[in-house]
């Protein structure tokens, strides 16, 4: 069954606990390998690392508790040891005496090796490391404080077996801590060979870590969930060395380490501590001594030189388009214009030279004709006919003469006069009157006198032919002139076409003309951009042959990196987490400052003697005011060592009793370095709290006015008892009562 | 008044003068020479045709400015083509008895006349074919 706190973390990134977590598992060891291996797994989630937050006020805050029993098994001086704190609630006071070395340090160590192990070694050192000593805490020396804590005789006995056993009275119930630590025969306490048992509830139910959590990091876990951050343990467990050494600090110091301390914050210190080292480790992983970097950005900057190129040639190729398309549209057009050689072009004006002429005579012919036959076309009809009717008959009647008809017509009459047998007078004079009118009738003489009259000019003249000209001439005018006409319009027609022609070849003269120029500019321009496609065309294949060997060489590195298992992401997502955190540390601590402030006062002037401190101010940077009624800061004035230590045991009480909860204090020695005054109001303070306040004090530390002081807040008291054994080494026994001697 | 009214002769036509106006002779060495025609009597003829195509008889010329031109020559050294000019003009007249001297005046009108309308025509065309067509359809048809 998995418990759901360790889950639902209180509302923490589950992936700030899963970093948290893997400190925890592999932060200590000295190779940090493991871990960062672990950081990158977790790292190359695929989440917003901004948006990791820490917030203190659900954090793992301190539940109140009580120490009820310790059992220590070979704990250094104690054999077997027993001291039971059960007591009334109104008694939370323990008083455990002792001389000096009889042990009561090792009952301050065994609660906290008991409860946090290897890391309440780890952490305790945290105090004087942050003084300056950097002197790292390491797995080794845990396991020399082990190895020599176990009690020499019980070893050479043959005890190989060392064991703690803290029971706890928590809110929900009993808990109980058994931790057991294994030697092998020579001594050494062997690794992992530690053991961890955990109990809870009245039956001791024990508690086993879910399926997948490591043992350790469970029992780590639960053990702060039910009693305290490790990092709180300076605050719990504490002797006066370590007071001395928190009150040499700066009072603002002080102020930032308790609360880092009681909000768990030192984890995610660690953390970031972790992660800052993780991300510079990974960065240098990533960069690979900067060759990937430098390739990277060696190729960005040749690949925008390319594309830039690559723009440059389209521009150009664009532009050398619609040229190129022109010259060919020109040298298309010049040789579709008529080649025109001189032969031609001579045979071309000869022809016309001699169409002209043949116009020219077709003209004179036709003007010669015109003047000719015009009259036949031009003069009505009805006046040729009448010309042409005249001289027909001019033309009969001029066959013979005049005088030849009559002599004609008189042979004839005089022929009808010798007839035999002759003939009547009667019949004579009418044959011959007939004869006579015959006669006229076919010369055709008796009905046109009046012709004979308008063209008598005719007479004697050849009418025949002027009427064969005539009609000659009307027959054929039409057709004559007509087809001189026609010859004249084919000529015309011929001319014009080689004109036509002529003038066209001199306007594709001057087209070839203007387009040859045409085509030379664009030669030249056409030149001037092949030129420059070539220069880019160049470059751009130069840039190609730059970038190609070097994506290779990047891709062959990021193959490489990857196949090593580095997470390039890993160290961004470190530094954005280590950022996002720190900036919830920053926000987070100031608003605690003001509850600390009130509790500071409270204790402070509970502790301190003087009483001219009339407030603890914390400012907002985490710095300490200690005012006065006027609202001056003291610390200007005056601050004894005193002074600081009273402070250091005010922020102390402080610390344990913040966020309303108030948790045991065990303190070593409380007393030692202090005066009359403040042993009292130490005492008074310590055992006024409602929490339980576990004193180990030496004899003449709490005795006499003191012991009766507090008398009635304590609930057990334990003697430590030293009993030598002959050879030297002897064992220190836990006994019931505070010093008999007091009590005798 | 003569009465004796001498008949007209062939002959005498032949070797008669023949003149019109001034106005009519300079239009006709006009067209003679834009028409480049080498004879005097081209035009003539051709001006005459024109007139005899006009039914009505021309209007007698009031001066006969006009340098002459002999018979022969105006209508044509072959006897037949003379005798048909003179029939034409006869026939156009419908004078009986025309005498020479008529003859000529009448010849003379009809120059004028025609070489008017020649003119006219000429004027109006761009060449000697184009005239001549405009010629042609301008005639009667018969």
């Amino acid at each position: 069954m998995i418990d759901p706190a360790y889950h639902t973390v209180d509302g923490i990134s589950p992936f700030l606990d899963l970093l948290i977590s893997a400190r925890s598992l592999y932060g200590s060891s000295g190779n940090r390998r493991r871990l960062f291996n672990r950081f990158d797994e977790i790292l190359t989630a695929p989440i917003d690392w901004s948006a990791m937050t820490w917030n203190p006020t659900v954090t793992r805050a301190a539940r109140p508790f009580r120490f009820r029993r310790i059992h220590l098994q070979n704990w250094k001086a104690f054999e077997r040891a027993e001291l039971d704190f059960s007591a009334p609630p109104e008694r939370p006071v323990a008083l455990i005496g002792g001389n000096n070395g009889n042990g009561k340090t090792s009952i301050l160590e065994a609660l906290a090796l008991g409860l946090y192990g290897v890391r309440a070694h780890i952490d305790r050192s945290r105090l004087s490391r942050e003084e300056g000593d950097s002197t790292t805490p390491k797995r080794s020396g845990y396991h020399q404080a082990i190895e020599r804590a176990m009690h020499r005789q019980a070893f050479e006995r043959g005890d190989r077996d060392m064991a703690v056993l803290i029971e706890i009275d928590c809110d929900d119930g009993p808990f109980e801590i058994e931790r057991h630590w294994y030697f092998g025969d020579d001594g050494s306490f062997i690794e992992d060979d530690e053991e961890l048992v955990l109990r809870s509830g009245d039956d001791r139910h024990i508690l086993s870590p879910p399926v997948d959590v490591p043992g350790s990091e469970f029992a780590s876990f639960e053990i702060e969930r039910r009693i305290a951050p490790v990092s709180m343990l300076p605050f719990l467990l504490f002797d006066g060395e370590q007071i001395r050494r928190l009150a040499q600090r700066e009072l603002g110091d002080q102020v930032r380490f308790g609360l880092e301390s009681a909000l768990g914050i030192g984890v995610i210190k660690a953390l970031l501590s972790d992660l800052s080292d993780y991300a510079r480790d990974r960065s240098k992983d990533v960069q690979a001594d900067g060759v990937e970097a430098s390739l990277t950005s060696q190729i960005a900057t040749l690949t925008d030189e390319l594309s830039s190129t690559r723009t440059d040639l389209e521009e150009v190729e664009s532009a050398l388009e619609p040229l190129r398309r022109r010259r060919d549209e020109i040298v298309r057009s010049i040789g579709s214009i008529g080649d025109g050689t001189y032969q031609e072009r001579h045979a071309e004006l000869e022809l016309r030279k001699k169409l002209e002429a043949e116009l020219h005579v077709a003209r004179h012919d036709l003007l010669l004709s015109g003047v000719r036959l015009l009259p036949f076309l031009l003069i009505p009809s009805k006046l040729l006919q009448g010309v042409e009717s005249a001289l027909d008959a001019a033309a009969r009647s001029t066959s013979l003469s005049r005088g030849q008809d009559e002599r004609m017509l008189r042979e004839l009459v005089t022929a009808l006069g010798q007839t035999k047998p002759p003939l009547s007078r009667e019949a004579l004079a009418d044959l011959t009157r007939r004869t006579q009118e015959a006669w006229k009738i076919s010369l055709g003489t008796v009905d046109a006198p009046a012709d004979a009259t308008l063209h008598g000019y005719l007479v004697g003249h050849d009418a025949r032919r002027v009427h064969e000209l005539l009609t000659g001439s009307r027959g054929s005018a039409r057709s004559e002139i007509e087809g001189m006409l026609h010859k004249i319009a084919q000529l015309t027609k011929s001319i014009a076409l080689l004109e036509e022609q002529n003038v066209r070849r001199k306007r594709d003269e001057e087209d070839r003309a203007g387009l040859v120029g045409e085509l030379e500019r664009l030669g030249e321009k056409i030149l001037d951009f092949e030129g420059q496609r070539r220069r880019l065309d160049q470059i751009a294949g130069k840039l190609q042959a730059q970038i190609e060997p070097l994506e290779m060489d990047l891709g062959r590195r990021k193959g490489q990196r990857r196949n090593s298992g580095y997470a390039a992401g890993g160290a961004d997502a470190a530094k954005t987490v280590l950022h996002a955190l720190k900036h919830s540390i920053s926000v987070a601590m100031p608003e605690y400052y003001g509850e600390l402030a009130t509790a500071l006062t409270s204790a402070y002037s509970g502790l301190a003697h003087k009483g001219i401190v009339q407030k603890v101010a914390i400012a907002h940077d985490g710095n300490v005011a200690l005012l006065d009624a006027l609202g001056r800061d003291l610390r200007d004035t005056d601050a004894s060592a005193g002074e600081n230590q009273i402070f250091a045991m005010a922020l102390i009480a402080s610390i344990t009793g913040l966020g309303g909860s108030s948790l045991p204090l065990v303190i070593d020695t409380p007393l030692g370095r202090l005066d009359t005054e403040h042993r009292d109001r130490v005492l008074d303070y310590l055992t006024s709290r409602r929490s339980q306040t576990i004193l180990l004090s030496q004899p003449e530390e709490v005795s006499g006015r003191y012991y009766d002081r507090i008398k009635s807040r304590v609930g057990s008291e334990h003697h430590l008892v030293y009993r030598s054994e002959g050879g030297g080494l002897g064992e220190t026994l836990v006994e019931k009562g505070y010093f008999p001697r007091r009590a005798a | 008044m003569n009465q004796v009214r001498p008949p007209l002769q062939i002959g005498d036509i032949a070797r008669a003068d023949f003149r019109t106006s001034f106005v009519a002779d300079a239009e006709n060495s006009r067209i003679q020479k834009t028409l480049e025609l080498p004879y005097r009597y081209q035009p003539a003829r051709l001006a005459l045709s024109l007139s005899l195509a006009q039914p009505t008889p021309p209007a007698p010329i009031t001066d006969s400015g006009g340098r002459p031109i002999r018979g022969d020559t105006l209508f044509g050294q072959d006897e037949a083509d003379l005798t048909l000019w003179v029939a034409l003009v006869v026939e156009h007249s419908g004078v009986v008895g025309l005498t020479r001297r008529e003859f000529q005046d009448v010849v003379a009108a009809h120059w004028a006349r025609g070489m008017a309308a020649l003119s006219r025509t000429e004027k109006s065309s761009s060449s000697i074919e184009d005239a001549f067509a405009q010629l042609i359809s301008d005639a009667p048809s018969r």
